[in-house]
């Protein structure tokens, strides 16, 4: 006999991720802090291992984003082995990495944060979600994001091997060649993904931009920092996901800093805080002044809008023109406003899009030549790539042979770290005023740290599959005055 | 669709991360005791499982739980309307079970009439380990001939 069980999420769960709210002695915001249940020993556990076998390895690390490390350590190992893949090679990684962004964004729009919009923010919380999008915007949206999906996760696939953990990368190259057959397929999805795309940013405009009300939230000063923002670029300053420059802005839009991947420790280092096992990455020649925005503060931002903001363009032409009008309507650039990361997903997922099909016209990209062999021996490697949650950066080090000396990763969401302390904070400071807790306090916090689209998957994969979000407003003693729970 | 047998043994969780992966571990040694049986294992939640699901009448899910109320390696089993309840929401990068399962009805083809879940009780699943806590790994034999018996009276 097998005992049944019930489950409660919140207290009987170890390590869900958590929001502390502190009040100051007046009842008002002090800081909030944003906390994820903290991952040991990976360093430990690569050490000792062959440094080729990341790319197999670090997409196990969690099965949000397995795409992103699997690139970041493929690239990493170019670096390391000083040796650079055959052009063919290249367009077939960039043509798999923009299914993959496509892939994921969609996902988060449709089924995460866009329901925040296209159902309501005032919506109760059991409709925010797909099926509320559904019933809103129609049966067939639902059959439409399946379908582009599933075509997009099979040009995974074919190119990675498998779709959970690709196994396609090497140094110097990838381990498959792409038929003409294949390259046909690609190209007819990567249409139908442009279609799908601008139908997206169609009903973004529809349902959210054509609501003042929506309108004034995304630019209101809630949702507002001024901070810096990084992101990767190609040779003419466009936004580019899978290799490039990395390039900074301030907060006034202007280059601060471009670098190649291999410099990024002379440009972020990171700030530990007695209550986070997570560091916050902030910029080293700016500084860190805590949990603040403005040109003295070292922190920045990463993901959609920090990619757009960061370049000066796209490098296809339909994402160019939402560009071009979405800073228009958001007043110019850089924009600030945290919940445009939503729209800025968006003119991401068709620049992607377009990408794909630009790669699959390519007729070149099915040359046998796929493979640079490395001759060279080990020492040490950096690779980054833009994921769908932010910069991503990979780092190790070998003995001759290629053993795992030492690791280093910064994952996407940790560069987003101190932003989105900061930016629960300010929702939260709008909503309590002196001890008064009011209602829809949740909600807005949840809108300003969904934005980012923060992945804490790792640590999500007991029973019951996915963090529940909990605040906890505290006193000036940090006794808790509130809890409030969304599982249920 | 097509020639996939009747039932689906599908243990989730991270190959990596200590006891999170026993559902994986579980899955692979009953697949090594009875072949024929189809097992897939999968490092996500969400759509993904559901992608796994489709054209079976049965789906056996095995994965990890943490109450700390059971002894580790304890073999839990979680009613369907246990997990809708505690989870009806999605709130990080990914959907819920119970919506993502909705979908493949309302979407996908065929979805299993009946899903059945084990839930082992773990430890850790916070350490980067390709090995499971002793208690939880000394369990892993006898729990898939358990799950086994109830299963199929194997």
């Amino acid at each position: 006999m097998v005992r049944k069980i019930s489950i409660d999420p919140i207290t009987r769960l170890e390590g869900h991720g958590k929001i502390e709210i502190f009040l100051d002695d007046k009842g008002n915001v002090k800081q909030a802090y944003f906390q994820v249940p903290e991952l040991r020993g990976f360093e430990v556990f690569s050490l000792g291992r062959a440094a080729e076998e990341m790319p197999r390895i670090t997409p196990k690390i969690c099965g949000v984003c397995p795409t992103a490390h699997h690139m970041a350590a493929t690239k990493t190992l170019d670096n390391l082995y000083r040796v650079e893949p055959t052009e063919t090679a290249k367009k077939i990684r960039e043509l798999m990495y923009n299914a993959f962004m496509f892939e994921d964004h969609t996902l988060h729009f449709f089924f995460l944060g866009g329901p925040d919009f296209v159902v309501g923010p005032d919506a109760p919380a059991g409709d925010r979600n797909i099926l509320g999008v559904i019933d809103k915007v129609g049966l067939d949206i639902g059959k439409q994001v399946i379908g582009i999906r599933k075509k997009m996760r099979d040009i995974i696939t074919t190119i990675g091997g498998r779709v959970i953990h690709p196994v396609c990368g090497l140094p110097g190259g990838v381990s498959k060649k792409i038929t003409e057959e294949e390259r046909l397929e690609m190209l007819q999805v990567g249409k139908d993904g442009v279609e799908f795309a601008q139908f997206a940013l169609k009903i973004f405009d529809d349902i959210v931009l054509s609501n003042d009300e929506y309108v004034k939230l995304i630019t209101g000063h809630i949702y507002q920092h001024n901070t810096y923002y990084m992101g990767m670029v190609d040779k003419d300053n466009k936004v580019n996901f899978y290799d490039g420059d990395i390039r900074v802005v301030d907060p006034d839009g202007k280059e601060f800093a471009k670098f190649k991947p291999e410099d990024y420790r002379d440009h972020i280092a990171e700030h530990v805080e007695p209550w986070s096992y997570m560091k916050f990455p902030f910029l080293k020649k700016v500084g860190w002044k805590g949990f603040v925005d403005g040109k003295n503060s070292g922190v920045f931002r990463v993901a959609p809008i920090a990619r757009l903001n960061v370049s000066d363009g796209m490098a296809t032409p339909l994402a160019q023109k939402q560009y071009e009008r979405m800073f228009k309507v958001l007043g110019g650039k850089p924009s600030h406003h945290t919940l445009a990361y939503h729209w800025a997903r968006l003119v991401e997922v068709l620049y992607a899009a377009e990408r794909i099909v630009e790669l699959a016209s390519d007729e070149t990209i099915t040359s046998d030549d796929i493979m640079n062999i490395p001759t060279n021996t080990p020492v040490e490697g950096v690779g980054i790539v833009e994921a769908p949650r932010g910069t991503l950066i990979h780092h190790y080090n070998t003995d001759k042979r290629g053993v795992l000396t030492q690791t280093n990763l910064i994952v996407a969401t940790v560069n987003n770290a101190a932003a989105i302390c900061m930016s629960v904070s300010k929702a939260a400071e709008n909503l309590i005023k002196n001890g008064k807790v009011t209602d829809g306090v949740l909600n807005m916090v949840e809108m300003a740290f969904r934005a980012y689209d923060p992945c804490l998957a790792c640590a999500t994969h007991s029973l019951p599959g996915q963090m529940p979000l909990i605040v906890t407003i505290r006193d000036d003693k940090g006794a808790p005055i509130e809890v409030l729970r969304r599982d249920r | 669709m097509n020639a996939k047998g009747s039932t689906l043994i599908l243990g989730i969780g991270n190959p990596i991360l200590s006891d999170d992966a026993v559902g994986i571990r579980i899955t692979e040694e009953i697949k090594e005791l009875y072949p024929d049986v189809d097992t897939e294992v999968a490092s996500t939640s969400g759509m993904e499982l559901v992608d796994c699901m489709e054209g079976y009448d049965r789906v056996i899910i095995i994965d990890s739980v943490k109450t700390g109320e059971h002894p580790p390696g304890t073999l839990l089993e979680i009613p369907m309307e246990e997990l809708s309840k505690a989870v009806n929401i999605s709130t990080f990068h990914n959907l819920n079970f119970p919506t993502a399962l909705e979908l493949g009805k309302r979407y996908l083809g065929k979805m299993p009439e009946k899903i059945t879940i084990y839930a082992i009780e773990i430890t850790d699943n916070v350490t980067f380990s390709d090995e499971c806590t002793s208690e939880v790994e000394d369990s892993i034999k006898s729990n898939a001939k358990k799950i086994m018996e109830i299963e199929f009276h194997a």
